[in-house]
């Protein structure tokens, strides 16, 4: 890394965390610590629900997804405005209106304290799988520029985000996400202009948008149902909205960030903000990886974007099979070259392409086949080595196209989405755990003497209980492929049945805790079944969880009377909070 | 951290902004048809570009 950007890096890392520290002075209390005192305006709620949502794996493995898969990812996100809408009337008002902490604290008014930790159980799992996949992708970043080990890169990490987590509070993450969402929205536009001007000498945008269309890369919408078909409209509106609704309805990751606001309406304005700008955002960093996938069509690319899956074959007994293989993908490359410029040569004129064509085909299936072979070569060096670029495609594409100081503000970007993102799910998780759990223990929170010291150390070590567990966890999520799809489909396996708690909360007056308990766990068994069996796509089990949880409520609620919600327990104005 | 009182039950606060009519109905409808559009214009450079 050249010194200008190392320098604008630190730099930037540092501005970072002093503007943190200095936005933290004068949190002194739980209320401070959980919910910023219920104090922030409009904006700043909406810049950090975003910036919450939009860690590290947006804007590294976003990128990769659009190089590899096109922009049909989008459709994932069009749910997400639909659920913004639905829960600025429901729950919003309604958690602001009961003065919650966690989101959870209702479902034991509304219940019992059994289903309140059930839901607590399920958050913590989910949001502790996905804390270790947002902690991957900086660690990812760094060990490529070091040169580490991405395990030690990881390990580093962790120490860091386990200081911030100590000192900051709901204010903190606040402000310090507001500040660096903005920085990150920029470096993406930077990135973007950049991209279009790193395409070759008289290619325009219609040019690069019509070799992406014939490439297949801009395939966005797809009408056609299939339930285990991968992204279709159907898919990202029905299971992208009962995703999108249980993750900003129930995940503590961002109830907390939207309890912060001085106001209900301050909360539901910064949803909806969100709502406006989300599709939007993530198309257009989704066509920034078509725009790499263009620029590396008419430009050398190495076959496998992961250097040190690449190094350890070379070091290996298969290296000059390696060789020969980057050979044919560079000879590949060349032929796809000329094949496309014949291509777009003949539709300026309108002539007939079909003879491009099928020489771009047949140069096509050539560098699939050496990059086939490449991934054999990796899988035949050790089952410890990723065979999944889809992560570095992004990185390769800064460190080696962008100007002087560029790289060092975009990877100052991606590094604070990250740190900030995992920050606010150790807060998250360390908040839950504290007001959910420990609170509720006999005899861990004792009142009297000592008893703030033993909160102190019931929460440090919360803290450091929840950032070894991302550790850890981030060694297995590195190899699971694109870490934007694994973070979400972690998250499915859970989401659907908190959800269901919350739905049958209004929806199913007469269930009670004992009924919606045991139809909670009869529901996670049929979307772990679904998920082992394969019987539909991931985005789907949001909705099993959500439908079986509330249909199972209903029914055990009817069949056992002593199941039923007792009359003090039943929400006065169901749906109108 | 500091301590709290577990589990002490919180005062319902009264809600001054109302969930749906009015200005809000406007805005729900608003975040709605952006997303009709921007699917609608997505839609049109599949087609366009395919």
């Amino acid at each position: 890394m050249r010194p200008l950007d190392l320098a604008v890096l630190v730099t930037t890392l540092t501005g970072f965390v002093l503007y943190g520290l200095w936005r933290s002075r004068g949190t002194r209390d739980m209320a401070g610590y959980l919910v910023a005192g219920r104090d922030m305006p409009w904006p700043m709620v909406a810049l950090s629900v975003m910036a919450t949502q939009a860690s590290a794996v947006t804007f590294l493995a976003t990128p990769g997804q659009g190089y590899v898969g096109g922009l049909s990812f989008v459709q994932f996100y069009f749910g997400l405005p639909v659920a913004m809408v639905v829960l600025c009337a429901t729950l919003v008002p309604l958690y602001q209106r009961l003065r919650v902490r966690t989101a959870y604290e209702y479902l034991e008014r509304r219940f019992d304290g059994r289903t309140r930790s059930l839901a607590t159980f399920l958050f913590l799992m989910q949001r502790g799988l996905a804390a270790g996949i947002t902690l991957y992708a900086p660690g990812l970043v760094l060990s490529v520029i070091l040169g580490l080990d991405v395990r030690v890169t990881c390990a580093l990490l962790g120490l860091l985000v386990l200081g911030t987590t100590a000192l900051g509070g709901a204010r903190a993450v606040a402000h310090t996400q507001a500040l660096q969402f903005t920085i990150i929205i920029g470096a993406m536009v930077l990135a973007f202009v950049l991209a279009l001007r790193a395409l070759p000498q008289g290619l325009g945008a219609d040019d690069a948008l019509a070799v992406a269309g014939h490439l297949g890369k801009l395939q966005a919408v797809d009408t056609h149902f299939d339930p285990r078909g991968r992204y279709n409209l159907w898919a990202g509106l029905v299971g992208g909205f009962f995703l999108q609704f249980s993750y900003f309805g129930t995940d503590q990751s961002q109830v907390g960030r939207y309890l912060s606001a001085r106001s209900s309406r301050e909360s539901r304005l910064g949803l909806l903000f969100n709502g406006l700008f989300k599709v939007p955002m993530q198309a257009f960093i989704l066509l920034l990886g078509v725009l790499v996938f263009v620029t590396y069509q008419f430009a050398p690319s190495p076959v496998f974007f992961d250097p040190a899956g690449a190094a350890r074959v070379r070091a290996g007994t298969h290296a000059a099979e390696w060789d020969a293989i980057e050979r044919t993908h560079a000879a590949m490359g060349i032929q796809k070259r000329a094949a496309l410029t014949d291509w777009l040569d003949a539709r300026r004129r309108g002539a007939g392409v079909s003879e491009p064509e099928a020489r771009l085909k047949q140069a096509q299936a050539g560098d699939k086949a050496a990059r086939d072979s490449a991934v054999a070569l990796l899988k035949a060096a050790g089952p410890a080595t990723n065979t999944n670029d889809t992560n570095y495609v992004f990185l390769h594409f800064v460190l080696t196209r962008m100007p002087l100081g560029v790289v060092g503000l975009v990877l100052a970007a991606i590094f604070a989405a990250s740190m900030n993102s995992t920050s606010s799910e150790v807060h998250a998780l360390t908040s839950t755990t504290m007001v959910d759990v420990l609170e509720r223990l006999p005899g861990v929170m004792r009142r009297g003497q000592g008893g703030d010291q033993r909160e102190l150390l019931w929460t440090r070590l919360a803290n450091v209980f929840w950032v070894a567990f991302a550790v850890l966890f981030s060694q297995i999520a590195g190899r699971s492929g694109s870490l934007v799809e694994t973070v979400n489909q972690m998250g499915s396996l859970f989401y659907g049945t908190i959800l269901g708690l919350f739905v049958t909360a209004f929806l199913v007056r007469r269930a009670g805790g004992p009924a919606v308990f045991f139809a909670a766990l009869l529901a996670e068994a049929a979307v772990l079944a679904c998920w082992k069996l394969d019987l539909v796509f991931w985005l789907w089990f949001n909705v099993v969880g959500c439908v079986l949880t509330v249909a199972f409520a209903a029914l055990l609620a009817h069949l056992v009377p002593a199941w039923r919600a007792k009359p003090e327990q039943l929400p006065q104005r169901p749906l109108r909070p | 951290m500091t301590r709290g009182e577990p589990n002490e039950p919180h005062e319902p606060v009264s809600d001054p902004a109302p969930p749906f009519g009015g200005r809000w109905s406007v805005l729900y409808a608003l975040v709605l048809l952006v997303l009709v559009a921007v699917i609608a214009a997505l839609q049109w450079l599949t087609r366009h570009y395919s």
